[in-house]
Order: C-alpha cells, then structure tokens, then sequence
C-alpha cells in the first residue's frame, strides 16, 4: 500500500549553512492488513518517515507512493486516521466542538455525526471532559482526544505517531486494544514508537531506524522450532534438579525469587518443562528474557 | 463519507469571529468616535452639514480599513502551520488549497461586518447615513491589501508588518517613479497594489471605470494565487 523506494529527505539550513540528512535511502513496502512498527532512537528518523507518508514533506530523492499515487494526493482523495506525537488543537475549542469540526472535514454525514462522536468520546473514555476546552485537559487527555478525532474516520490507513506518549498504563493498554480492533485486511495500520514492547505487542514487522537508514526490517512472530532464545524461569521454590534437566542454566543471584535464565528452542524447553514438572518442580513463571524485538534493535543500533 | 469543504465554511467563519472578532469591534468603535466627536466639534452649531454625513461616514469607513484588512488576514495560513495545526486538518480528505480559500472568504466576511459595525456607530453618534456603493468599495480594499498579507502569510509571520510596509510603499514610489515617464514606474505600477485606483473611489456614481476595477480584482487574484501556490507546493513540515 505504501511504497517508499530509495527515499532521502535532506533538510537544509541556510544561517549557518548546514545539511542535515534526516533519511538516506530508504525502501521499504507496507502492505495491506499489517500493522508496521516504525523504531529507532530520537533523531532516527520515524517523524520525517511518516510525514512523507502524509505528503507534508517531499523526499529529496526517491519516490513515496500510496496505491500509486503520491501521498498528498491520495490524502486529500481518502484521508488518513492520523494521530501525531504532540496532539496541536486549537485551545480555544472544546472536546466536542473539536471532534465535531473534525468529523465534517473528514467527511461524516450530519445524520452520523452526533453519534460517531459520542461513541468516540464513549471509546476513549472522554464523556466528562466532553464541554471543557482544549486548553484545560492534561496532557494524557489531549492525547486520547488526538486518538479520538483519527478513530471518526474509517480510513484506510492509519498513521500513529508515538500514539502513547503521555497515556497512563490503563490507557496504554486500552490503546492496544483499540489498535487490535482497527486491524483489517484492507486497512494498513503503522506505529511509529520508542516503545519495543508497545511494538512487539502490535506490530507484524517493525522497521528499525538509526540516524536515517533502515537498519533492518524485523519479524515479530512467535518463536519457531530450531530457534534458540534465552528464557527466564521463575520457581515457586527450591529444587535441585534445574540444572539437570536445563543443562546450561544459570541462576539471578539477586533475584527476589528462585530464578534462572535458561536457552533453547521452544519444542525442547517444553519439553524440559514438562520433565521438570514431572519431577515435582513447581514453576511460577516462564517468560522471555529479552525480547526478539530489543535484542534486534540492540543490534541494529550498535549498542551493547 | 464525502469530502465536504463547504459545511465547514460556517465553522471557519465563527472561529474567525471569536479569535479576531474583539479585536476588530475595539478597532471599529475606537477608531471611529474620535473621528466623529472632531468632526462634530469643528461642524457649526455642533451639527453635520446637511449632506455631509455620508462623507463623513466614509473617510471613517476609510480610516479604520487598513487595520480591519489587517486583523482580519495576519497568520491566515502561517499560524496553522506554526502552531501545528495543519497535521489534524490536512489528514482529512480535504484540499489545503480550498481551505484557505474559504479562510479568506471568512476574513472578508469579518471585515465587512466590522465596517458594519463603524456604520451603526456612526448612526448612533450621528445620524444613520450610507455612503453610496461602500460594501464594494470597501471589498475592493479587501482584496487588494488583504490579498498581499494572505500571499505572504505562508512564508513570513510578520506577514501584516510587511504586507503594510508593502502597501505604503508602494503609495509613495508610484509618486515618486510617474507610470508615465520610465519603464521602471510602469514595473512599480504593476507590482505595487492599485491603492491608487482607490483613493477617489472605484465605484463612482458617475461612472464605473471598468478597467480599474479590473486591475484591482487581478491584482487579487494574482496575489491569492501565490498564496495558495505557495500552500500547494511549499512542505508543510513537519513543525510542533
């Protein structure tokens, strides 16, 4: 659906004369009915990325296409359910009056308008701030009601620029489901977030970023037969057959519990698990130790 | 769903008139009373000559447009781009272009009712009077100085300091480089808005000089059309 094929966007600056290369040959392909993550550090480029994808910018080299067309013509034809990292409403609207003014340009019937933006308000927990003005709400509902006013549409595509930044952890997770809930064949959600967990979570592939080059395109898929990653064994208590029956383990000295961090693939741990079982061990959890997505980020951008 | 530009018309005006509208009532009347109270003080017996209301109500109608023109048009197309606004707007299925045309439609609007506004004080202080022709003469005005300020909104955020200086400028060098003497009057000519044409009115009772007028819905349209090229091809950005 989005096609960005060997995409550099320079931003220049005359008063001291200074290039800045915000992205350098970039290509990537979003398809349809996937949610793309979009990762990398401050400054790597996820902002730059998503305004070509919107057509605020142009690429200096390289072509941005959205079925085809360039962004800025597809968005004026379909829209976009956007949401940006800084939600900038004017302050004198109110809640209501906002959404309202938003759902005509996107295009609502009168006859749905009302309603699209009391379910909205309903969806994004908002109904008691419905008459305040822009300029009274905290910085977690102005970011709820960015999500709201991208929800009144039905576009398509949805764009998601750090979309939890300044949300509580009950409003990170409600945003995951909402998210889980947007998903559809036709529709091509992307996420762009400093947050690996939020995009392991959401996210079918998540393009890594550093200093404006795609480092690597990684899957986030659940863990396959022949795949060996590092698990974290967490017991109910002591017991001295671990080290027999997970050869390698190796014990978190300061580990409020009895915790171990074991390897392998996933049919062989199971496998050990269920003899562990057998042998009267008692596991309270068993979780990765690390994510896919963190080790790969870790490696993409050189940190140890 | 359909992109309907036009329904948002009546929002685009009433924010128009709640962010820009105090601002032009204090203009109106500021402006106004103390041309009027002068103006009655100088009169014989304290009163306007028989005739002589409509005059009056016009120089007043003329005193407080470059201001009005100037509330009206400042930031119409750079304070959402500084602000940030545009992200949310322009993720719609809208045309930027056509927003911005229905923002300058909304600016006129203000305007004409902030003259409006002169023209009932001027009945209250006064006495009701209606100078032959002033919703187009004053439109006219509109469209040549606020057309500057709306080309130059995109690019400078002193847009009406310059569109002003632009303006008074260009009264003086037209003074100063006669079209009929060198090329480079005649260049000034053009490129300068036809405040000239305004001065003894475009509209006379007498007899429309329809080339003038002309010149002066061309002047706007050139500058309405830089303006909104510069919104159709200049980046948005990326600005918070």
């Amino acid at each position: 659906m989005i096609e960005f094929v060997e995409v550099s966007k320079d931003f220049r600056n005359f008063l001291p004369p200074r290039t800045t290369h915000a992205l350098e040959g970039l290509t990537v392909t979003i398809e349809r009915g996937e949610v793309f993550g979009i990762a990398g550090p401050n400054g790597a480029g996820k902002t730059t990325m998503l305004a070509l994808a919107l057509g605020f910018l142009e690429p200096t080299r390289g072509t941005v296409r959205i079925d085809g067309e360039r962004p800025r013509r597809h968005v004026e034809k379909a829209g976009v359910a956007y949401v940006s990292e800084l939600v900038s409403i004017p302050n004198w609207w109110t809640v209501t009056g906002a959404l309202m003014r938003y759902s005509v340009l996107a295009g609502v019937e009168q006859r749905d308008r009302a309603r699209m933006v009391h379910e909205a308000i309903e969806r994004l927990g908002l109904e008691e701030h419905r008459s305040k003005r822009i300029k009274q709400l905290s910085k977690g509902n102005l970011q709820r009601l960015g999500i709201t006013q991208a929800l009144l549409s039905d576009s398509d595509l949805v764009v998601l620029d750090e979309p939890t930044h300044g949300l509580d952890p009950l409003w990170t997770q409600r945003f995951r489901d909402i998210v889980t809930d947007l998903r559809r064949e036709d529709r091509a959600i992307v996420i762009a977030s400093h947050n690996l967990d939020e995009l392991e979570r959401l996210a079918d592939r998540v393009a890594i970023l550093d200093r404006g080059s795609l480092q690597r395109i990684a899957g986030t898929h659940h863990a396959v037969s022949g795949e060996i990653l590092r698990y974290r064994l967490v017991l109910a208590g002591e017991h001295d057959s671990v080290e027999a029956v997970f050869p390698g383990a190796q014990r978190i000295d300061n580990a409020r519990q009895v915790t171990y961090d074991v390897s392998g693939d996933i049919e062989d741990l199971n496998a050990r698990l269920a003899r562990f079982l057998a042998e009267g061990g008692r596991v309270q959890a068993f979780f990765p130790a690390q994510s896919r997505l963190e080790v790969a980020f870790r490696e993409a951008v050189g940190e140890e | 769903m359909t992109a309907t530009l036009p329904r948002y018309f009546p929002r685009q005006l009433r924010d128009m008139l709640l962010t820009r509208g105090a601002a032009m009532l204090v203009i109106a009347v500021v402006f106004t009373l103390p041309i009027l109270m002068v103006a009655l003080r100088i009169s014989p017996n304290g009163a306007i000559p028989q005739g002589g209301a409509a005059a009056l109500l016009d120089t007043s109608l003329r005193g407080t447009s470059t201001f009005l023109v100037m509330v009206a048009t400042y930031g119409i197309i750079g304070d959402d781009v500084r602000r940030g606004y545009f992200r949310f707007l322009f993720a719609k299925p809208i045309s930027p272009v056509l927003y911005y045309a229905q923002a300058f439609l909304a600016a006129l609007i203000a305007f004409l009712a902030a003259q409006l506004i002169v023209v009932a004080v001027f009945a209250l202080v006064v006495e009701p009077a209606w100078p032959e022709r002033w919703v187009l003469e004053r439109t006219a005005f509109f469209l040549s100085f606020g057309s500057v300020i709306f080309a130059l909104s995109r690019v400078l955020s002193i847009d009406w300091l310059i569109g002003l200086l632009f303006f008074v400028v260009g009264q003086g060098v037209r003074d100063w480089y006669p079209v009929s003497e060198s090329l480079r009057g005649k260049v000034f000519n053009v490129v300068f808005p036809p405040s000239h044409l305004m001065e003894s009115g475009l509209f006379p009772v007498e007899g429309i000089e329809w080339g003038h007028v002309a010149w002066v819905v061309g002047y706007a349209a050139m500058c309405l059309a830089i303006g909104l090229s510069l919104v159709r091809f200049m980046p948005f950005g990326t600005q918070r």
